[in-house]
């Protein structure tokens, strides 16, 4: 009955391992508040560099199980935000909303933490948010179920990114390596110029997907089925509750750790389709995305390490996307690669081997063609020398 | 066990106008089903968005896995047409599409190993 059990507890590693550690440090308070980002950031690039990488395909007998353990996150990342706000609330001016807490449930806050911890806290909480929440929104989104979807938005609240479920499904799904992907980074783009221009297009694009949706059912753009509207409302309101809670302090920290969340959710985004070309209107290969067998990296991210399969069969669940043998791979780990990301200059030298290798050996004459033009466009001395 | 679907039934899908006829396995969509038994179907996304595999369903019925209104209009669903990559086989059934038919080996871009997809 619990053959090959053990196999699903890799899955369980980041709900019920670094986002429970993350939220018990905040919990706890002083340095603690740091256990999160510092439990990550040791875990995946300590872990990736030095366990064997494993490009194995085992079959995973209890779906049930890693199905169930998604919505787990849900409650972790709403008592992480709730208790970082109020490790930053001063006892002595209770905002509203803990004044009200304090009255029904007995809680007090303590002195306010200090500012190095809340620094800690802040972290930790953005890289859970931009790792385990968006993670799990991810794979949701792709369930089509309406609850499933519904439960992968309320998880986007946290990020300010609930319009990613349209333009991540019927946008970068669709364009992927073409020049009218959002998500696809270009050749010599730096990860900050691409933050900002991916969430900026990524907003855009859902917006008009989504006028183009209703006007198709005859309704106006600012119809109050907008979902783009809504998603956005939805965050606003638990920005609101932030307030409340802890007031402008708090209102402020909900939205640091949304932004910086965004900001890590496309940094992965980054480095997943880097430098990839696709020629508009052609079916969409194992060879238009970066792909990692580093074990830590595919264990805390669901598999979407996995990426080229991810593309080639999107509504398979996270457990089923294999490793493929002949599919592009990135030189380090994913959560290696985002920290190189954050240095641009080290982070093109580091991929300009692996796109000239893409260029012989995965582009098709077309794509080779499109390359050759973004290489010399690139600004990155080893691929426009190539070109 | 699995929240999905957990009807374990064969169907066939064919096409209207060719003599081609295909099993569905449980949980699979059409363009799964025909894809991986040797016919060639347009797509690119597989996802549901980009509309390349829009088929009419002339025959028989499917579940469909996608809110097809990102995609067609109310007039195209009025008048049958689905997405076979997001459709599931709820009965035999039978689709018109023109640009679908026997496979031409060179331009499919599917690892070999999915190509007979019987044992999953």
């Amino acid at each position: 009955m619990m053959s090959g059990f053990p196999k699903h507890l890799r899955f369980l590693l980041l709900p019920y391992g670094v986002l429970l550690a993350s939220t018990a440090g905040v919990i706890v308070g002083g340095a603690w508040m740091w256990s999160g980002f510092a439990t990550l950031a040791v875990l995946a690039v300590g872990g990736d560099e030095l366990l064997p990488s494993d490009p194995g395909n085992p079959e995973y007998a209890h779906p049930l199980l890693l199905q169930t353990m998604l919505f787990g996150t849900l409650p972790l990342i709403v008592l992480l935000n709730v208790a970082l706000i109020w490790q930053s609330i001063d006892a002595g001016s209770l905002p509203a909303g803990a004044a009200w807490l304090q009255r029904q449930a007995g809680w007090a806050p303590r002195a306010p933490a200090a500012p190095v911890h809340i620094a800690g806290g802040v972290l930790s909480t953005a890289f859970m948010v931009g790792i385990a929440a968006t993670n799990v929104a991810h794979e949701l989104m792709h369930w089509r179920s309406r609850a499933a979807v519904f439960f992968s938005k309320v998880l986007l609240v946290f990020s300010f990114d609930v319009p990613l479920v349209i333009s991540h499904v019927y946008g970068h799904h669709v364009e992927v390596g073409t020049s009218r992907d959002h998500t696809t980074a270009r050749r010599g783009e730096s990860s900050y110029a691409y933050i900002w221009r991916s969430t900026v297009d990524g907003n855009v694009n859902a917006w008009r997907i989504e006028r183009q949706r209703l006007r198709a059912e005859g309704r106006f753009a600012l119809d109050w089925r907008n979902r783009f509207l809504r998603g956005h409302a939805g965050a606003l309101l638990a920005s609101i509750a932030a307030g409340l809670l802890g007031g402008w302090g708090g209102a402020a920290l909900f939205l640091l750790c949304a932004v910086l969340a965004k900001c890590i959710l496309e940094l992965i985004n980054y480095i997943q389709h880097y430098g990839i070309v696709r020629e508009r209107d052609t079916p969409i290969g194992i060879r238009h995305a970066w792909n990692s067998d580093r074990v830590i990296s595919t264990w805390l991210l669901f598999n979407v390490t996995r990426h080229s399969h991810h593309h080639f069969e999107p509504n398979l669940p996270f457990w089923q996307l294999r490793s493929l043998s002949d599919a592009p791979s990135l030189p380090r780990g994913y959560l290696t690669s985002i920290f190189i990301a954050l240095i641009p200059p080290w982070w093109h030298s580091h991929m300009t081997a692996a796109l000239l290798r893409w260029d012989r050996g995965f582009a098709t004459p077309r794509e080779r063609d499109i390359a050759r033009r973004d290489n010399r466009a690139s600004g990155v001395r080893g691929l426009a020398a190539s070109a | 066990m699995s929240w999905f679907g957990n009807k374990r039934q064969v169907f066939k899908v064919s096409l209207q106008g060719r003599d081609l006829s295909v099993d569905v396995q449980p949980g699979e969509t059409l363009l799964q089903a025909m894809l991986g038994r040797g016919i060639c179907f347009p797509y690119l996304c597989r996802v549901g968005s980009c509309g390349t595999c829009k088929s009419r369903l002339t025959g028989g019925s499917i579940k469909s896995l996608v809110d097809l209104s990102y995609v067609l209009t109310a007039d195209e669903m009025r008048k049958g047409y689905i997405l076979p990559c997001q459709a599931i086989a709820t009965s035999d059934c039978e689709l018109f599409n023109l640009s679908a038919g026997a496979r031409q080996e060179s331009e499919l871009d599917i690892p070999p190993e999915w190509l007979d997809s019987d044992a999953s």
